[in-house]
């Protein structure tokens, strides 16, 4: 009986201890990290979720072929980023890049080479001068009895305050100047704020879907994008917005829902597109890594990855005009067409 | 609130429903959680950490059969091996229901056990979908070992497992944070029941053990020391493994 209680006693004991140890026996082991292993991964996880191959006729496997001969076991993490960074190249898309601890990888085709038709001391000097109103993130300017505001990234935050403050300018004003151009974009959320005080019944202004496997046509249904309007005031006059080949991602979107109201009009260049929502992941060696994951496109099924067209072309160098900015002052013109 | 609700909800029903038994404890644990984790929709690395969780707990204990809920929390700042962050936060409601079968040992029972639980994962260098999320109620067959030792028996130690075989799972999507069906037009309900899968055997594994050693004070409550550890690998659209090691000090109140 002694020996029974000894026994029940010892087994219980031995049961805590290996149960204990359960943390180390399923612990799992850090993935393998050499070259080719980073190599594999990265090439994979993009043939996977990235959503423009097809649109862009980008052959992903042919620049498997182009770049794998490439990788060795004893490469150095420079030579090896280097590597890696110009296959993502390849796809020639602002939302991919590749980020170490020593260097972003990127591919900014969407607007080099292009004119900007952007200067910003020119619009310091000329147009805003030092008597501009500061509303968090906007620069507002009277020019020529207009409203000018100055946007220059969509990462920062515009609240309802900041844009009754714009509403409230516009009792004072004949039109509306958005200047958009070379804001590389930021968070969506912005640009609906700005966007649903300038309309009076909510608008669908593009469609997006999602990556939803490892097929080229694997995606979720296409799903409308709407603009609700604000509760409170709203300026529902006429506005010109700005924009360039440098205006990227949200600025595009941006672009896109002005582009869908009557009372709009775009001036400058055409946006350098972004159309896709960026993924972000990690490789197996630490570093990150970000991709399109997602397609959008306006309602006549033209892609906002390949930017959104103006109203007024401003594309020939020869029409820029010393000391003057000519986006704005074509756009002050139309504003006060019919005013 | 109403999530808090359904929750609260939750565990009234169990307490009402284990009521009908004679002996009663609710219980209170606090400790260290050890974690690692991995989602592959972000990264093949694991993230570790540890941090400090804590247990509610009633238990209902009948001459024949013992019911047990344990709702556990814990949120662990993580790591990789390369210092990037991650915030993990894990809920759970788990029960067990063991039965005392006349041709088992005396010390052994057998029963079945339900999961609950929910992990979210907040990757620090993620701007866009996050956090990833997964979350699965599942159920399966339950063992445990209790002895009682010491002069007058006040001593107790027991050691009970778990291993989930049937259930539904709900999780992140392949490139997003919401599933797949929430990403388009449809109403709520056809969205949630269209991103439901099945929690099958060999598929989706969660498995646990629970070890406790209790000393019994003169009022009949008791305080003691444990060991619960928990692993779970999802497959969905991505896959996603966890480990919880949760080391603890837990005060049994007798109702």
């Amino acid at each position: 009986m002694r020996q029974q209680a000894v026994l029940s006693r010892l087994v219980g004991v031995l049961l805590a201890v290996w149960t204990m140890s359960c943390e180390e026996i399923i612990a799992l082991r850090a993935p393998e990290a050499s070259p080719r292993a980073v190599f594999e991964h990265l090439w994979n996880d993009v043939n996977n979720r990235y959503s423009f191959f097809d649109e862009k006729q980008i052959d992903w496997e042919a620049v498997r072929q182009q770049y794998s001969p490439l990788i060795h076991e004893n490469m150095a993490p420079d030579a090896l980023f280097d590597v890696l960074g110009d296959m993502l190249g390849e796809l020639e898309d602002g939302h991919v890049n590749l980020l170490s601890t020593f260097n972003r990888s990127r591919n900014w085709s969407w607007f080099e080479g292009f004119p900007l038709f952007y200067d910003q001391q020119l619009i310091e000097d000329v147009y805003l001068g030092t008597t501009f109103r500061i509303i968090g993130p906007l620069h507002a300017q009277t020019v020529d009895n207009m409203l000018y505001v100055n946007y220059r990234t969509f990462e920062r935050t515009i609240t309802a305050q900041h844009m009754d403050e714009i509403v409230r300018l516009m009792q004072f004003h004949e039109g509306l100047i958005i200047d958009v151009r070379s804001n590389g974009g930021g968070n969506l959320q912005n640009a609906l704020n700005i966007a649903s005080r300038l309309i009076e019944e909510e608008v669908t202004y593009a469609r997006q879907r999602f990556k939803t496997g490892s097929g080229r046509e694997d995606f979720t249904p296409w799903a409308d994008m709407r603009i609700f309007p604000h509760s409170g005031e709203k300026y529902l006059g006429k506005v010109a917005v700005l924009t360039n080949r440098r205006s990227f991602s949200t600025t595009t979107f941006f672009a896109q829902m002005m582009r869908t109201l009557p009372q709009a009009r775009l001036f400058g260049d055409q946006t350098g597109g972004g159309g896709g929502i960026p993924v972000y992941a990690e490789l197996p060696n630490g570093w990150t890594y970000r991709f399109s994951g997602s397609q959008t496109i306006d309602m006549e099924g033209t892609q906002l990855e390949f930017g959104v067209s103006v109203d007024q072309v401003l594309d020939n160098p020869m029409s820029i005009v010393e000391g003057k900015d000519r986006v704005i002052e074509e756009a002050i013109e139309w504003l006060k067409e019919d005013n | 609130m109403k999530r808090w609700l359904f929750l609260l909800s939750f565990v009234l029903v169990q307490v009402a429903v284990f009521a009908q038994d004679k002996q009663r404890a609710l219980f209170w644990n606090a400790g260290t959680h050890n974690t690692w984790e991995r989602d592959f929709a972000y990264s093949p690395l694991l993230y570790q950490g540890a941090s400090f969780g804590f247990t509610l707990g009633y238990a209902s204990v009948g001459e024949k059969k013992t019911d047990e809920v344990y709702l556990h929390f814990s949120r662990i700042p993580m790591q990789n091996a390369f210092e990037a962050s991650m915030i993990g936060t894990h809920a759970q409601v788990m029960t067990y229901t063991f039965y005392k079968a006349a041709w088992l040992p005396e010390k052994f029972t057998l029963g079945w056990s339900n999961n609950n639980a929910l992990s979210l994962r907040n990757f620090q260098d993620a701007q866009n979908f996050n956090p990833r999320f997964d979350f699965h109620t599942s159920f399966g067959p339950a063992a445990r070992y209790q002895t009682f030792f010491g002069k007058a028996e006040q001593w107790r130690f027991s050691s009970q497992a778990h291993w989930q075989v049937i259930g539904f799972l709900f999780s992140a999507s392949y490139v997003t944070s919401p599933p797949d069906p929430f990403l388009h037009e449809q109403s709520t309900f056809n969205a949630f029941w269209q991103s439901i899968r099945l929690f099958q055997p060999f598929q989706q594994q969660d498995l646990g053990i629970l070890n406790q050693l209790f000393y019994q004070l003169s009022n009949g409550n008791e305080i003691g020391v444990g060991y619960r550890f928990n692993y779970t690998n999802l497959e969905n659209a991505q896959r996603s493994q966890r480990s919880i090691g949760h080391y603890f000090f837990q005060l049994n109140f007798q109702l």
